[in-house]
Order: structure tokens, then sequence, then C-alpha cells
């Protein structure tokens, strides 16, 4: 129950299971979040990232294993846990029928603080909530209302947020807009755990990305690590004959080249950057293969434990 | 110190509750108005229409019906409950609450005070109604405290007893289908007519169950009966119920299994 300062990490889990009845849904997991670093535990639908979130805030007790938060360890000690955390959970966790202001001095009332007003004030205008404060929630769109959320979990300074898929649903500009809520409340040193089903997204946001595929954590690293053995990116090339599509597949077979099929079309794998794609882009020329165009494609997340899952596999 | 202050925490937090409540009951005027409009109108449409045939032996029905009417009101106004608890743990803000560092009974203090106050307007409103269509009482000054003391205790044990069920509900559908069943529950009961005008099997349970001792009680007070055994009973029964109530809610919101 030793007091953890500086870099230490702030959230410590070892060989995590949990099971719902003869469902297994974590089977081991282990991981570090550094104090003040953005952690994304990437997956897919139900592989378990809520389960996960749920037994590090404190609502579901693991089978076995164990996971610390700032020291405390969440089973036993889980109200000192609670005074060091909060959440936003995957479905809204703000009162429907009460305005944003109302939602936020409740919650600021419950934590007992001193200065409740002035705090709800600055949370509004951080968030840009000042104009909608005083509106039901029920009549909010779903970006206004993750921002409510995640504006509330900021109240009585926590020092772990927990964030369950907090894009999902949202349209691009929302999402964009809490993208830059979440690396600011990074900056200010808060260590965040957040959950994902996009790949993008923990690129972008992540200092580290774990990845959770059928109960266990696939491949964990940082953003850096993890796209040296992941694709980023596929480049489609739309070829015309069947020469060209050969000819492709001979040249790229160090990117996993592969025909679509049904098609003379060839698939490239690429990290994205422009250095790599010019470079194909130059080899078609250089090998004379007529190519129409090419397009990328983000991988799925499918595609990509396909990948791991095989390179374990070799 | 400690404790003191740890008590001031706790009634500051039940205190946020209540008026996260009350806030719900005024933006939904709607069914706050259809449970504290309907038990006047039972009491209008029983004096009015049944009243004539029913015969209970006092001078006026409304004498005796009076009783019954508040324990109908008491029941239907807590099908509001049932959806509201329900509402708050099928949706995600209960789990920003569990996972604060706060006491979760206050959450549903919140739900039973709000509903303290429902209830007690509206029983002012039965009463008003009722002196104006001819309510006679021969209560005194400290048969009004007992009956008022009574009426507390029920309306508080009572919704607890609905925060537990709603805790259990799947769905605010199914939480407000059992409180249905509760209000049919109050129907076999003294509470509109004598027991001993219905057949046995229904009138053995009539007899035994705590809707008609309290409503027993309270009618004895009114009419200035000797109140009997009833009273007794019926704080029996009511405290119990609280006690069971809060223990297995307390059970239920703390686990961290049972999900
Ligand atoms: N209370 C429960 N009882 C039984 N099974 C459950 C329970 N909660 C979750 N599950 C199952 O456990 C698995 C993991 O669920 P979980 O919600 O943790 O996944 P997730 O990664 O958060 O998925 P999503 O992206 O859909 O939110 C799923 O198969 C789900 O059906
Ligand atoms: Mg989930």
């Amino acid at each position: 129950m030793a007091l953890t300062k500086g870099n230490e990490a702030a959230i410590k889990v070892r060989d995590l299971t949990k099971s719902y009845k003869s469902l297994k849904v974590l089977k081991g997991i282990s991981f570090n979040v550094k104090r003040g670093s953005i952690f994304a535990l990437l997956g897919s639908n139900g592989a378990g990232k809520t389960t996960a979130i749920n037994i590090l805030s404190t609502l579901l007790i693991p089978n076995s294993g164990s996971a610390e938060i700032e020291g405390f360890d969440v089973v036993k000690y889980p109200n000192n846990v609670r005074s060091k955390i909060s959440l936003t959970g995957q479905y809204s966790t703000v009162d429907e029928l009460l305005t944003t202001r109302e939602n936020l001095t409740m919650i600021g009332n419950l934590l007992h603080l001193s200065d409740v007003k002035p705090q709800v004030i600055d949370l509004l205008t951080r968030f840009d909530l000042l104009e909608d404060a005083d509106r039901p929630v029920s009549t909010f769109s779903g970006g206004m209302k993750r921002r409510l959320d995640i504006a509330m979990s900021l109240l009585g300074n926590p020092s772990v947020i927990f964030l369950d898929e907090p894009t999902t649903g949202l349209d691009p500009k929302s999402r964009i807009s809490t993208w830059e809520m979440i690396k600011e409340l990074a900056s200010v040193g808060i260590t965040i755990f957040l959950t994902t089903q996009y790949l993008e997204e923990a690129e972008y946001l992540a200092d580290k990305i774990a990845i959770l595929h059928d109960g266990k954590i696939v491949i964990e690293g940082s953003v850096a690590e993890i796209k040296q053995i992941i694709p980023t990116v596929f480049v489609i090339l739309n070829l015309n004959n069947k020469t060209d599509t050969y000819k492709a597949l001979n040249i790229f077979s160090n990117k996993n080249a592969q025909v679509i099929e049904g098609t003379n079309n060839v698939k490239v794998e690429s990290n994205g950057t422009i250095p790599d794609i010019s470079d194909i882009l130059k080899k078609i020329e250089m090998n004379n293969i007529a190519a129409d165009s090419f397009e990328q494609k983000k991988p799925t997340l499918e595609s990509v434990f396909l990948k791991i899952v095989n390179n374990e596999v070799e | 110190m400690n404790i003191i202050k740890k008590f001031k925490y706790y009634a500051s937090d039940i205190n946020v509750m209540v008026k996260r409540n009350i806030l719900h009951a005024v933006r939904n005027l709607e069914s706050l108005l259809t449970t504290i409009m309907l038990p006047p109108f039972i009491m209008l449409i029983f004096v009015y229409i049944f009243g004539g045939v029913i015969d209970v032996g006092t001078a006026n029905y409304i004498d005796y019906l009076f009783s019954g009417i508040i324990i109908i009101s008491v029941a239907f106004s807590a099908s509001i409950v049932a959806v509201g608890v329900n509402k708050d743990v099928t949706t995600g803000i209960i789990d920003r609450f569990r996972t604060m560092n706060i006491s979760k009974s206050a959450i549903f203090f919140g739900h039973v005070f709000a509903s303290l106050i429902r209830n007690v307007i509206s029983i002012l409103i039965i009463a008003l109604l009722a002196f104006l269509i001819g309510f006679d009482t021969s209560a005194t000054f400290l048969d009004w405290l007992l009956i008022t003391g009574m009426i507390l205790l029920f309306i508080f044990s009572f919704t607890w007893m609905f925060v537990m069920v709603s805790l259990l509900a799947k769905s605010p559908e199914s939480a407000s289908g059992f409180s249905m069943i509760v209000v049919f529950t109050s129907y076999i009961s003294s509470a509109f007519v004598p027991t001993d005008t219905m057949p046995a099997a229904l009138r053995i349970i009539a007899e035994n169950q705590p809707f008609t001792h309290i409503n027993d009680t309270l009618r004895a007070l009114f009419l200035g009966n000797q109140v009997g055994n009833s009273a007794i009973l019926a704080i029996i029964w009511w405290v119990v119920i609280f006690i069971v109530s809060f223990i297995v809610t307390q059970i239920i919101i703390n686990s961290r299994n049972l999900r």
C-alpha cells in the first residue's frame, strides 16, 4: 500500500482473469500504465474491454490475478481506488433529466468539493458547454453528451480516468474534438486508460497500445513498436491483366502482396508513410506495370489479429 | 469527530439525491400529476358510485373509506419509484455513482424521501377533498400525531420495499408491472370493504396482510374506535419490511459479482 511517486506505474495489472459462468472473457492479462500517459486497450466487439475497465474501476471482482491503481489493490481497497479515479462508461454516465449545470453540480456536491460553483463554471467554459448549461441533457447530441460525461469525470481532480469507447457513435467532428480533449487531459498529468475498437484512434492518442483478442493481450507496445509489427494500411493496386498481377506479386513479395480474389488487383502492405508509398509507386513505374489507379485501405482489427496470430505461428 | 464528519457527508449526499429526485419529478410532470390525481378520483368514484350500495356500518361511506384511500394513494405512487430506481440501475449513471467514494444508500434515500414528499402532498389533497365531501373524524390531537407517524412509517418502508424490487427487476416495464401487482394486493384488504364479506380463502389473506393492519389502525384512529392489536402488528410488519429491504438493497448495490 506504499504511496508511489514519480514515474512509476499508475496502473499495474497481473494475470487478471474473469469469466461469466462458463464464458472465459479475460484469460490472464498483464500490463502497466505509466503515470500521466495514455493507454489504449484495443479490441473488437465482445473482446472484454468493458469487463477489464469494470474490474479496474471497482465495479467487478476478478476471478484471479491482481490490479493496483496508484498502489491500491482494487479488490482490497475499493474506496481508496475510488477516490483516485473516475469513470466515463461506454453508455452515457450522465443524468438525462438534469441540465448540464445540474449534472456537474450534483457530482461536485457528492465529492464534497468546497468550491463547486467556480469549478462547474470553469468546466462549462473549457468544454464549450456554457451556452447549453441550462438545457436538459436529454435534448443533447451524442457528442455534447460525451463532452459533459468527460467533464463530469474531471471534478475532484482524479489522477486516473477511465474512458470506455469515448468516441464510438460520434461524428468525425466530435470525434476529433474529443481526441483533443483527451490529449489535453494527459498533458496536465492525468493518467488515461481508454478502450477503443479503432486502430487509428489508438495510434493517434495512445502512448502505449495493448490489443485484446480472445481473452489475451496479443501485442503490447508503443505506437512505433506496434507499427513495425502490423501493417497500418493496405495499398490496393488496380491492375488490368494477369501479367501485371504476376509481376506485382513478385516485386512486392516482401510486403505480403496478395491477389484480391476475382480480380487482377493486388493488395500490398505498407506502413502508410509517404516514402513507403512513393517507393511502391516508383517500383510500379520502373517495372512497366500498367496500373490504372491505387487506393489505400485501413486494415480491419480482424486482419491485424490474423497477421499477429500468423506471425506467432511462423 | 470522524464520525460526525461522516454523518455530515452522508446527510449532504442524501440531500443532493433528494434534490435530484425532486428535479426528476418536476420534469416528469405528467406522471407526477397522474399519480397525485388518481387517488382523489378513485375516492370520488367509490363514494358516489359504489358508496350507495356498500354497507359498512358507518354513517358515511367516506368515513370508512378514507384510510383505505390513503393506502391506495401510497401504493399508486410507488410506480414512480419503481421506474426511477430501475432507470438508475439500468443506465450508466449508477456506474458513475458506484465508482465514487460515496455511500450508495444515499442514492436510494433520495428516491425514498422524494417519494415521502410526493405522498404527503397527495394525501393532503385527498384529506382536503374528503373534508369537503363530508368526512367526519373524532380523532384527538394525540390521535393525529399517531396517524401522522403511522402514515410516514408506512410510506417510508413501503417505498424501500419498492426500491429493493426495482433493483432486482430487469427493466422499467417489469418494475412497474410489479407495482401493479402490489396495487392489486392492497385491494385484497380491509381498504374498501369489510373483510368478513369476502370468501374464506381471500379473507384469510386479507386479514393477515400488512396493508390491512396499517389500514385498520388508521381507520380506528379516525373513527375513534379501539385500535387493538392492529397498531402493533402494523408497526412490526412495516419495520421488518424496511429492515429487510434496506439490507437487501445494500447487498445488491455493493456487490461486485452480481452483474
Ligand atoms: N454480465 C455478463 N454476463 C454474461 N456475459 C457477459 C456479461 N457482461 C459481458 N458478457 C460477455 O462477455 C464478453 C465480453 O464483454 P465486454 O462487454 O467486456 O466486451 P467489450 O470488449 O466491451 O465489447 P463492446 O465493444 O461490444 O463493448 C461478451 O461476450 C459479453 O457478451
Ligand atoms: Mg464494451
